[in-house]
């Protein structure tokens, strides 16, 4: 028979964790009642710390860590110890994404779930194939030869804002044009070579240029225009999508579905809308 | 949460580990880290060494473990090339959230500072007790340490959040054991 907990001892034992009672402390709030109500109070601390300690996790998270890994290949003898004459054919032959069916769909959906975290709900996919008359679509198409008109005057006009060494914005400035756009630049956009203000369609933007591993993109955001569907788009040997944020629209554009996807994850890490 | 098992499909079971514990692992990484973009680097290179061995992973609770111990190294390494260190204030307490009202608001603003300064020998078991839910004899297990003194930091540290928002209340002097 064990023996009885003293004060202290009880205590102890409520501060090491407030959420369990084991049957000692059980035996001993019997024969104590009064202590009761500081187990209540223990118990409301604890609340309060588990709250604080409940911080907000980034938007696209759990996308964006899927994203990553989806192209970078198992190692699999070296990362797994085994040696290779242990393993499967398929183990060797394949990496694991691509041995579930149909990795670039998946990859596709993914980045497709982030954006609809992003822009909290009130963002949902459909094609636009369904009804080519209404007004979404011919806003959407309006926007897309804009924005692909922009990008092939600036590459006639301003070639070097495509190269990697493109003319750069002091912070003072990065900041002040993605505030004008309703962004905020919460650190650095990796791969990030060019960002200035731009104008499309007759309205002021903002436009930056990544340097991803098959080449640049470009991002153009255009504050106060609404888009209520996230739009795709293949026109002049160009890939692009034009995403609704809150306030605005960011129409990404490139040559491949990889880089758009790459694009798109480095630019809404750093950034954040609203 | 619970993570169905399938090692025929890494693929689809890394996503699974991924949705079920990334959350808690940026919280956990931001509360040893004290900074946003440190903790998501911190989680980002857990899950990447996670899915290069995924194959060496048998079960979801040994997943569990293993994705704290990857973390808990990967966080030690930033310490190989030391860097000062920045107090964040947590934004949903600096822009008026909803759930704080002025007074509640302060307070746990102040216990947020309060956990911002905790030592981490005591941080660090709270931390993996109360986000992560490990019992003490896992987290005795993760930091190598016995039950008692395991328990005597979780002690400690919920005493010293607690003198940090009422510096009068009653203390209880630690007689817990040592390793």
């Amino acid at each position: 028979m064990s023996l009885e907990l003293d004060e202290l001892s009880f205590r102890q034992r409520l501060l090491q964790n407030p959420m369990t009672l084991d049957d000692e402390m059980k035996r001993y709030l019997e024969k104590h009642p009064e202590k009761l109500e500081t187990v209540k109070k223990i118990k409301a601390f604890e609340d309060r710390l588990v709250e604080v300690m409940q911080i907000e996790v980034p938007e696209g998270l759990q996308d964006r860590i899927i994203l990553k890994n989806g192209f970078e290949p198992l190692e699999a003898s070296a990362s797994t110890g085994r040696n290779p004459s242990e393993m499967n054919a398929s183990d060797l032959s394949e990496s694991a994404f691509s041995r579930s069916d149909g990795w670039w769909n998946r990859l596709a959906m993914f980045a497709a779930s982030f954006l609809v975290v992003l822009i909290g709900g009130w963002l949902w996919f459909q094609p636009l194939a369904v009804d080519p008359t209404t007004a979404v679509q011919q806003e959407a198409l309006h926007m897309e030869s804009a924005v692909v008109d922009h990008i092939i005057a600036h590459a006639k006009e301003q070639p070097e804002i495509m190269a990697k060494d493109g003319p750069e914005l002091t912070d003072k400035e990065l900041h002040k044009v993605f505030k004008y756009v309703g962004a905020t630049l919460n650190k650095p956009i990796d791969f990030m070579s060019y960002a200035g203000g731009c104008e499309v369609d007759g309205q002021k933007g903002l436009h930056i240029v990544l340097q991803e591993e098959e080449g640049p993109v470009t991002i153009i955001v255009l504050p106060h225009r609404q888009l209520g569907v996230m739009y795709s788009f293949n026109q002049k040997g160009f890939k692009g999508q034009i995403i609704p944020v809150k306030g605005a629209v960011v129409a990404i554009v490139g040559q491949t579905d990889k880089q758009l996807a790459m694009a798109q994850m480095h630019f809404f890490k750093s950034v954040t809308f609203g | 949460m619970k993570v169905k098992t399938s090692m025929t499909e890494p693929g689809r079971f890394f996503e699974k580990l991924v949705k079920a514990y990334a959350k808690d692992l940026y919280r956990v990484a931001y509360w040893l880290s004290k900074d946003r973009h440190v903790a998501e680097d911190l989680v980002q290179e857990t899950f990447s060494r996670a899915w290069k061995s995924i194959d060496k992973l048998k079960d979801e609770h040994a997943a569990k473990a293993w994705l704290m111990t990857i973390l808990r190294r990967e966080n030690a390494r930033r310490f190989e090339k030391k860097q000062p260190e920045w107090l964040e204030i947590e934004d949903a307490l600096l822009e008026g959230d909803a759930r704080y009202q002025p007074t509640a608001k302060m307070e746990q603003q102040q216990l947020y500072q309060a956990m911002m300064k905790l030592d981490m020998e005591f941080k660090e078991p709270l931390v993996m007790q109360v986000i992560w839910g490990f019992s003490g004899e896992e987290i005795a297990r993760e930091l190598g340490l016995k039950l008692a003194t395991v328990n005597t930091r979780l002690f400690r540290a919920r005493q010293q959040l607690k003198q940090a928002l009422s510096p009068n209340d009653e203390r209880v002097e630690n007689t817990g054991e040592r390793s």
